[in-house]
């Protein structure tokens, strides 16, 4: 590489490399956030429902996880 | 051996394990995010131009492309065998595993495919070609979402992972006809070059190989948080998981 003008055109083919690695980035991100969420929306319905009452408990607890994956 | 052993039933611990991977996360991410950072710089500064086939700078595609579907694969034998373990051990969180695996092994194929078909446009002309390897990748995909598809169509969480766990054991098949498909076919896709001695000169094995462990570790480290997420979706009823969650509320009032 020899100057930020070849970096960014990558020589006529900028539109295919920097594709290439800006979907690769946007599909971990979006991964890594999904988890992350997935993660802390358990611990909140598990906190939610150890602040009620005893009595209003449900017996089973059941949590929701709001994306398939 | 024995302490092998031990070490592998603590690991079936839904609490060890997450314990663990709790404490393991942190050190994979510091790692993973040193090596992309070295990586990268060679993949799109400090690495020359290919010109034996006169790709220019096409040949920066490859470092995403070879890790992820180097990944896609490995990802899916890693599944298959967690799969085997989960049957026949009747161990939970192999199955945990499994379905952990899938969502990232499923990215990874898929930007395999996509940087694949970016980087044959320039170089082949085509965006596509049925040819065998493609096909195949292809198909891995679709075992990918076939598994996630036919996991979630249980209301039975164990019935779910024996089924999955079959589809993902039969679909390994398709591994090896994926990686010796560009030596059994005739295909658009070229032979082993990363494999085959003297095929890539040194120059491009420096930030291939840096990609590769990172990407390698950045997958390890997606698997263990939805694996996280899996193991307290699994375990909802567990006293301990009711105490990781209050954990720090509790710090808070008692302040």
């Amino acid at each position: 590489m020899t100057s930020w003008h070849e970096f960014i055109f990558m020589g006529k083919h900028g539109a295919y490399v920097w594709s290439s690695y800006l979907m690769t980035l946007v599909v971990l991100l979006g991964l890594f956030i999904g988890f992350r969420k997935m993660l802390k929306s358990l611990k909140k319905q598990v906190q939610s429902e150890a602040m009620l009452p005893s009595d209003k408990r449900q017996k089973t607890r059941k949590l929701k996880v709001s994306q398939p994956d | 051996m024995a302490k092998a052993w031990r070490w592998f039933h603590q690991l079936g611990s839904p609490k060890y394990l997450f314990q663990k991977t709790g404490q393991w996360l942190p050190w994979i991410w510091g790692a993973t995010l040193i090596l992309l950072a070295v990586g990268l710089y060679y993949s799109l500064w400090a690495s020359p131009l290919e010109a034996r086939q006169g790709q220019g700078h096409t040949v920066r595609i490859m470092y995403i492309h070879v890790p992820a579907a180097a990944l896609s694969m490995v990802g899916y034998i890693a599944m298959a065998i967690a799969a085997i373990v989960g049957l026949v051990w009747k161990m939970k969180m192999a199955f945990a595993v499994v379905r952990s695996i899938a969502p990232a092994g499923a990215a990874m194929t898929f930007l395999a495919l996509f940087t694949g078909s970016v980087w044959g446009k320039p170089t082949w002309g085509t965006w596509w070609e049925w040819d065998a390897r493609m096909t195949s990748e292809l198909l891995l995909l679709f075992l990918y979402l076939g598994f996630i598809a036919l996991h979630a169509s249980f209301s039975d969480r164990s019935k779910a992972d024996k089924a999955s766990a079959i589809l993902a054991i039969v679909g390994v098949i398709n591994i090896p006809i994926i990686y010796f498909s560009v030596k059994w076919w005739n295909t658009l896709h070229q032979g082993y070059s990363v494999t085959q001695k003297g095929a890539l000169a040194p120059e491009f094995q420096v930030p291939l190989f840096t990609m590769l462990a990172g990407m390698y570790l950045l997958f390890a480290a997606l698997v263990i948080m939805r694996l996280r997420a899996e193991i307290i979706l699994r375990n909802q009823k567990s006293r301990w998981v009711m105490e990781w969650a209050t954990a720090d509320a509790k710090k808070v009032t008692h302040d």
